[in-house]
């Protein structure tokens, strides 16, 4: 397996490691999968996990790419003010031209976790290159800084206490000799009865326009496939976000929502880390195929797919 | 203090066994006699104290240094897996990544910097080395046995706050911390690490750096002095970098980064 390492971007300040190909399947040689960073983790990702999906990938025969935004591992800070929702598109744009003119491909997955889910997501908004997107913990209603999440707090204690905290000895010792938050304990079971009968029919302005965007992006051939773990509270954002919309979605076979049992936020067990990997692939394999198959639907006049595909079952 | 003027990524080593190396060339103006080599520890530790190796390289580059930071095998960026790192292997790409610092700098001499592991990584290669100058222990780890334990005793308190893993999914060997693999050739290998039985003199002048009060910073002083190396023990009130942090942040300890600075060019102007 060859891999380079590559300064690139208009500053040539980015750092990334391209991974070559070894040999694979017809019709995946010509799809690119880059990783993005999983918040402000550099470019191995957490567990080094990144390192081993761009391998796994290459050995399937797809090109990969890791790097890292600006101000992220090692690339070098930008001093223009731009905002990280839009530098961060702008980047992963400049890694697609990047691979499209050292390798000639057009086509590109994007992964990541955490934030790099989100970029993923955005950058498949408005890039008619990416074909797919495999969102690892994709935070629909939230960034991690809670600009635009003041909830988020409420809602990690939420799911700390009714996911660890209520099966956790320690924690009902505590709770019984009065050393518990008890304000944090109520004001999260408040927050969890809030969310629950919060009507379906009003939903916050971020959740509009997720499913608008969602709707868009498959619309346009462009297959997303979320990944999730039980344990983060991301899981529980993504299905309230994503609504109906996303049930009516993923029952069209149109979009899959992936949960890997007992997960963490960070993959953070080898057992489940083997798990994501095996889906990686999976998906990678199938949104290439699914690529081609869509693209020549939409645009008949488009050349023909080189090889016979199907669609993949839903 | 002039600004650096970049860093250069690249690959290094035999075909196979290639390594990751990050470049930074030293700003402008002042070139020190000297080139710093950067060691990380490893594992979960690596992740987490990424962003600080790399101010601080950029730091050491902007005061003149040339400094290279690299991957062990099986670590990082570099070629092979987690599971085939072993510490005579580490200290052979060490040996690897002075070959290549001196190639890129055309420099003899050589400064260690080590954080945890890497520090004792850093130290038995100098030990084994004559041009290695001076030396960096940033929180070294002094007794391999003891720190096993607490990276035990680290993965047991993180699985209170996630979900269980069922009985078939966990495996003695290799051991899970923290979503990082330890073999139990690995195990072994630091098991047998104990710095205060070191051979040699490793370098003309050792600054250990301490964020945490530990006597024992102290008898690895009186070792190494007893071996005739002028050795500087700070204390630093800076946080323990190398864990995660609640909210996913990574720090950068400025103190320590900027003790380091100063003393490395105090000893190599």
């Amino acid at each position: 397996m060859r891999e380079e390492a590559v300064l690139f971007g208009e500053k040539k300040s980015l750092v990334g490691v391209l991974t070559d190909p070894t040999v694979g399947p017809p019709g995946v040689g010509d799809v690119a999968a880059i990783l993005l960073n999983a918040g402000i983790l550099h470019r191995v990702g957490p567990g080094r996990i990144y390192v081993r999906i761009a391998r796994e990938l290459a050995a399937l025969g797809f090109t990969a790419f890791r790097f890292d935004f600006s101000g992220i591992g090692d690339s070098k800070p930008r001093y223009d003010n731009l905002p990280f929702d839009k530098s961060s598109i702008d980047e992963t744009q400049s890694a697609m031209d990047l691979l499209q003119e050292k390798r000639g491909i057009r086509r590109f997955i994007l992964i990541g976790g955490c934030s790099g889910a989100r970029v993923s997501f955005a950058t498949a908004c408005s890039d008619p290159r990416v074909v797919g997107g495999i969102l690892i913990n994709f935070p629909a209603a939230a960034d991690d800084d809670g600009n635009l999440n003041p909830g988020l707090s409420k809602r990690k204690d939420e799911h700390y206490y009714l996911n660890f905290a209520i099966r956790d000895f320690q924690s009902w010792c505590k709770f019984f000799t009065g050393k518990a938050d008890y304000r944090k304990i109520f004001g999260a079971l408040a927050f969890r009865l809030r969310r629950r009968f919060r009507p379906e029919k009003d939903p916050p302005p971020e959740w509009h326009v997720f499913r608008q965007n969602l709707d868009s992006v498959i619309r346009r051939g462009v297959r997303p496939v979320f990944v999730c773990s039980p344990g983060d509270p991301r899981l529980e954002d993504l299905r309230e976000a994503g609504g109906r919309k996303l049930t009516e979605l993923c029952s069209r076979g149109k979009t899959e929502l992936i949960i890997i049992p007992r997960s963490d936020h960070t993959f953070s067990s080898l057992f489940d880390q083997e798990l994501l990997i095996k889906i990686i692939r999976e998906k990678a394999l199938e949104i290439a195929r699914w690529g081609v198959e869509e693209l020549s639907l939409l645009n008949p006049s488009n050349s023909e797919p080189t090889v016979a595909l199907r669609r993949p079952r839903s | 203090m002039t600004v650096s003027a970049g860093i250069v990524p690249f690959y290094f080593g035999a075909p196979g066994n290639t390594l990751f190396g990050c470049f930074h060339e030293p700003g402008a103006g002042r070139t020190r006699k000297c080139a710093v080599l950067i060691c990380q520890p490893m594992g979960h530790e690596y992740v987490n104290s990424h962003r600080a190796l790399r101010q601080l390289a950029v730091r050491l580059a902007d005061a003149g240094f040339p400094v290279l930071r690299f991957d062990y095998f099986g670590c990082g960026d570099s070629s092979g897996e987690p599971e085939e790192g072993r510490t005579a292997q580490w200290l052979d790409d060490i040996s690897h990544a002075i070959l290549e610092a001196k190639r890129r700098t055309d420099l003899s001499r050589i400064c260690l910097i080590g954080l945890r592991l890497g520090a004792d990584l850093s130290l038995l290669a100098a030990a084994h080395r004559c041009d290695v100058v001076s030396l960096v222990l940033w929180d070294p780890v002094v007794k391999g046995k003891g720190y096993l334990e607490g990276l035990i005793s680290f993965q047991k308190e993180m699985l209170r706050f996630r979900p269980k893993p069922k009985k078939n999914e966990k495996l003695e060997w290799p051991k899970d911390i923290i979503g990082f693999p330890v073999t139990n050739d690995l195990y072994e290998d630091i098991e047998g690490i104990d710095l205060l039985t070191i051979p040699r003199r490793p370098a003309d002048s050792v600054l250990i750096v301490e964020t945490d009060v530990a006597p024992i910073q102290n008898d690895l002083k009186g070792v190494l002095e007893e071996m005739g190396t002028s050795v500087s023990l700070e204390h630093v009130d800076a946080p323990q970098i190398w864990l995660p942090t609640i909210d996913g942040s990574l720090l950068v300890p400025r103190p320590v980064l900027q003790t380091v600075t100063s003393w490395i060019s105090r000893i190599c102007p």
